[in-house]
């Protein structure tokens, strides 16, 4: 599996990286981007399984970088985390595209959860 | 400045877990306002006193008001912040809120509204570092854009600001809040994000 984990926290995407399952990270390739715009284009070039994707960064915002992978790939399978944790932003990256929502302090068994969720999506 | 007192991690996380404060205290205020604010990514940096006071004389619009929300805060995390609100927005704000646009209601509104936010991201922040903060009752200074805020003494001579916005773009209220801190703080401050650093970047 290819993870993409989009930050411009180093400690975030430790923090998220960490909380993963290990059978999952042991077999995957995980790849990190500063901003969004480099998550789109590592994106492009990657076509990861799974996009793990802040919505406050320099450069690029989650929003903007949201818009432009579900532009290129309607498939793309991507989770919104975010400190931001106003019911408007849930919405609003849900209607663009994003699977789920999550916040920074999400629990292991929440990325469980979906992962199993991509994985049962998959599998159709 | 703050680059050299910090090193790039130390200043990653504080970064973040101001975010991660800050996205709590804004949740609050959006959702007490049914409005959505735009986040931001914090900016962090070392300033003097003299420094900080040429920031609000830069913030004042001449023969407008200006409202600085000020409380101290105390604990092992122990500082002052500062939420500054330009009459427009202020109004903006009050008439969102569907009150009187009496001046006395136009202070209330805002001391109220503002310190919630402010301690909201003070008490969040020191959750994140496992420590409990005690606050003061805040008290608002109205500038009437040519003396600014006249009776305001800071004692801040080692100053950590950490500058963040407030916006709410449809409403039009867009306000900035200062954290100050003095250097036994940064100190205790920069011990703290050390444990961080060694749990998360290792």
């Amino acid at each position: 599996m290819v993870i993409l984990v989009v930050d411009d926290s180093m400690m975030s995407r430790k923090m998220l990286i960490s909380k993963l399952p290990q059978s999952i990270v042991e077999k995957s390739q995980i790849l990190q981007a500063k901003n969004g715009l480099e998550g789109v284009e590592m994106y492009k070039e990657y076509r990861p399984d799974i996009v793990f994707l802040d919505l406050t960064m320099p450069i690029m915002d989650g929003y903007e970088a949201l818009q432009h992978i579900m532009e290129f790939d309607s498939t793309a399978f991507v989770v919104i985390v975010s400190a931001d944790e106003q019911p408007r932003a849930v919405e609003k990256v849900l209607g663009l595209g994003a699977q789920r929502h999550i916040s920074k302090s999400t629990s292991n068994d929440e990325l469980i959860e979906i992962i199993q969720m991509l994985i049962m999506k998959r599998m159709r | 400045m703050s680059q050299e007192l910090l090193d790039e991690i130390e200043q990653d996380c504080l970064q973040e877990l101001v975010n991660l404060s800050y996205g709590k205290a804004t949740a609050i205020i959006a959702k007490m306002l049914d409005a959505f604010a735009t986040m931001r990514v914090p900016n962090i940096s070392i300033i003097s006193k003299d420094e900080l006071t040429q920031r609000l004389v830069d913030a004042v619009v001449p023969n407008q008001k200006s409202y600085l929300t000020i409380q101290v805060f105390k604990g092992e995390f122990a500082g002052e912040t500062l939420f500054f609100l330009g009459d427009a927005s202020a109004t903006n704000l009050v008439k969102h809120l569907k009150e009187s646009q009496e001046n006395e209601s136009v202070k209330d509104v805002v001391m109220e509204l503002t310190n919630m936010a402010t301690s909201s991201l003070v008490r969040e922040f020191g959750k994140l570092l496992n420590t409990e903060v005690f606050f003061e009752e805040p008290a608002i200074y109205v500038s009437d854009g040519d003396k600014l805020f006249g009776e305001l003494e800071f004692s801040y001579d080692f100053v950590m600001l950490i500058d963040t916005v407030m916006e709410f773009k449809e409403q039009n209220i867009h306000g900035e809040v200062f954290i100050m801190m003095h250097e036994k703080t940064f100190k205790w401050l920069k011990e703290s994000l050390m444990e961080v650093v060694k749990k998360y970047y290792s």
